[in-house]
């Protein structure tokens, strides 16, 4: 039980980091750096837990709320560059962060443990959850509530105003301008949101492992948040949460291959593109299901053909 | 496309129904299963399958012999062996999969200390203490090295180097050896957790106690970085007598091909201690030619040389500084199963794991393939549930590695 409880936990905290991403390509940029926010959400929430003793909320609270705020600050200007440059700007972010908690030291002795980010050792004894007695089912319990609240907000964000400014962006800026969108402020809170929800996952990450090092939030993290929303699809908030328990569930479920796992988890995913080379949940889809959901009224007056 | 996105499906669903691999077995059965987690795939993984080659040998020679007797019956020793690609995020799903599904009695592995970090972290840390909802599953690792990490949790044991004493050793043998050789060069791996804490935790101190050597310059690179030109070039221009290569096989072959190619001699290379392993005479051993290494393991006895090589013969297994302790804790654990009286049924698996657990801390000193080696015990003030045993200082010759080196008591073996 606890292994598929684990393979939940890791989905979900995956799931941010995939739902950070499809924020930001919903308003036409690419980020390659949602690692760098999910590593400040990580170290933060864990120094509140570990280093000052605050509880679970508020230590996951203020991860997501400097993860956020740094990725207003990054938002600026990121606005500059477009495409593969900002992708590359942005990894060049989430390396600096990295390189920050390579090189960071600010630890406690308490008992007998050293705690607190320590460089290159990494930042050990994150064991809140362990300590105050969480099962593992019961901190997927929070993971999974903090995973719904988000996608509310997300469904919610599908159909508001800001959400559709959101999506006037990403298909074409100047049009969007001419409209009256104030595209640098849409883009800015993207990112600055973006990074709020990156910074969530961390601080759960943190507490689920106990662990963390500059080396876990590297380029493999940032590869895998990308391909979420990428596999899943941006039509909806829905497709790089489908993304993250596919490519999770995947690297678990084919175990059963040994030595061909990776073999066969890459070929499953090149097929996937090629069969839908925009997502799972693409567009099409999304307007498909809305059709079945809600049919077309049908046109009030007129003879029916 | 229709078709092929259909067999995508099927053959995706079909290895998610596959998760529960575990099949039944347990006393009834007549089977105690013992589970590893390692580096079976990725770059890593040539230490994990030189471990899970050992393991075997070891599994098939005590299973060849009968098997062990547990409750008055005879059973046999079944390997649960799970990969963790030396990725972290796998290994902690790996740890819970090991307790629950595979419902292994102890693990050996894991291969990597980046992955040993978080995986000992979610462990029980106070024993007996029902509100500490940490894992309950005994750890007798071979191979992740990093100091420290079996202070994590008492069900962490190791029988890994000693690399603080053994590069305390390195210095103090260089100061009073090669007195004329002061300058000292280093080039470690920033990525990889066992590199960086070889530089950080063990040589640098070492130097700064020792007092004897200056450090003229430090180079970093990651550990499958393929281009080392710039470092090298600082590295020439330091122009040190003593080069500490603190790197993995991965990058040390092509930078000592870059260090030939800017023809940059030190006096004497010294290695990380998993170095001293098959593989770098594979890759180069051209231009490892000189390299030393401290290690705890060489063929030297009759004993390490009919292990290594039926290893090799029998799973193409290299057996080195790693792996070896993989063959020599499977040996111990077998005797301490017989001792601890365990019932090896699904319902008394978490008693059978504790019973184990407390024999292994009070083992006191057990037999290795090369020496005595000695678990310290819980209560030990600076290493607890880690081992003491002899180092000795290996070198590579004409392409095979020699010993350089031997303490007094194993030179009269």
């Amino acid at each position: 039980m606890d292994y598929y409880v684990a393979i939940a936990s890791i989905v979900g905290i995956h799931a941010l980091l995939g739902l950070s991403v499809y924020l930001v390509a919903i308003s036409g940029q690419m980020s390659f750096g949602q690692q760098g926010f999910f590593a400040i959400g990580a170290y933060l929430a864990g120094m509140g837990t570990a280093l000052w003793g605050l509880p679970l909320l508020p230590s996951l609270v203020l991860g997501a709320l400097l993860a956020g705020l740094i990725g207003i600050v990054v938002g600026f200007p990121a606005l500059r560059v477009r495409g593969l440059y900002l992708a590359i700007a942005t990894y060049g972010f989430g390396e600096v962060v990295r390189l920050v908690f390579l090189n960071i030291r600010y630890t406690k002795t308490i008992g007998d443990r050293v705690v607190g980010p320590n460089g290159a050792e990494g930042f050990r004894h994150v064991r809140y959850v362990f300590d105050r007695g969480f099962t593992g089912l019961q901190f997927l319990g929070i993971i999974a509530a903090v995973v719904a609240g988000v996608a509310v907000l997300f469904y919610l964000l599908d159909r508001s105003k800001l959400g559709a400014m959101l999506r006037a962006v990403e298909e074409d800026e100047v049009a969007a301008a001419t409209v009256g969108i104030d595209v640098t402020r849409v883009k800015v809170l993207a990112f600055g949101a973006a990074g709020a929800v990156a910074g969530l996952g961390g601080g759960l990450f943190i507490h689920f492992s106990s662990y963390i090092d500059h080396d876990m939030v590297a380029l493999p993290l940032a590869i895998a948040s990308i391909t979420y929303p990428i596999l899943g699809g941006l039509g909806s908030f829905v497709g790089p949460i489908l993304g993250a328990v596919l490519l999770v569930s995947l690297t678990e479920g084919l175990r059963v291959l040994h030595e061909l796992r990776m073999f066969v988890y890459g070929g499953l995913i090149i097929v996937t593109m090629l069969v839908r080379p925009r997502g799972l949940v693409d567009e099409a889809l999304v307007l498909r299901a809305k059709r079945w959901v809600r049919p077309r009224p049908m046109p009030r007056g007129g003879d029916v053909p | 496309m229709k078709r092929l996105w259909r067999i995508g499906s099927v053959v995706a669903l079909g290895a998610l129904l596959a998760w529960p691999a575990g099949a039944g077995a347990f006393q009834s059965e007549g089977t105690v299963r013992i589970g590893a987690m390692w580096a079976l795939s990725g770059p890593g993984a040539f230490f994990g399958k030189s471990s899970h080659g050992l393991a075997s040998l070891a599994i098939d020679e005590i299973n060849e012999a009968g098997g062990l007797v547990v409750g008055g019956k005879r059973v046999k020793m079944q390997l649960y062996a799970e990969d963790d690609a030396c990725n972290p995020e796998q290994g902690l799903a790996v740890v819970r999969r090991l307790a629950t599904v595979d419902k292994v009695l102890f693990s050996l592995g894991p291969s990597c200390s980046s992955v040993a970090e978080p995986v000992f972290g979610t462990l029980q840390k106070r024993l007996d203490d029902p509100g500490d909802t940490g894992l309950q599953l005994l750890f007798f690792t071979d191979t992740a090295t990093k100091f420290g990490l079996a202070k994590l949790s008492p069900w962490v044991f190791r029988n890994t180097p000693d690399e603080p004493a053994m590069y305390d050793f390195v210095v103090k043998y260089l100061k009073e050896n090669y007195p004329d050789l002061k300058t000292v060069m280093v080039a470690y791996e920033s990525d990889f957790a066992h590199s960086a804490s070889t530089w950080k935790l063990a040589l640098q101190p070492a130097l700064e106690r020792h007092k004897y050597h200056q450090v003229v310059e430090v180079v970093d690179w990651r550990w499958l970085d393929n281009e080392f030109g710039a470092q090298v070039a600082k590295l020439r221009r330091a122009n040190a007598d003593i080069y500490f290569s603190l790197t993995h096989t991965p990058s040390t072959c092509p930078s000592f091909r870059e260090l030939h190619r800017q023809r940059v001699k030190p006096r004497i290379i010294i290695g990380v201690t998993s170095i001293a392993a098959g593989e770098v005479l594979r890759q180069c051993p051209d231009v490892a030619e000189g390299l030393i290494a401290p290690s705890n393991f060489a063929p030297i006895t009759a004993k390490a040389k009919q292990v290594a090589d039926k290893a090799w013969e029998r799973y193409s297994a290299d057996s080195h500084i790693h792996s070896v302790p993989a063959y020599e804790n499977v040996h111990l654990m077998k005797v301490l199963i017989e001792k601890a009286g365990i019932k090896n049924t699904e319902e008394s698996l978490l008693e059978d794991r504790r019973k184990v657990r407390d024999l292994l801390a009070r083992v006191g000193t057990f037999q290795g393939v090369v020496g005595k080696i000695k678990m310290n015990p819980d209560d030990h003030p600076v290493r607890p549930r880690d081992v003491d045993k002899d180092m000795i200082l290996v070198q590579v010759k004409s392409a095979k590695w020699t010993v350089f080196w031997l303490p007094a008591n194993l030179k009269q073996n």
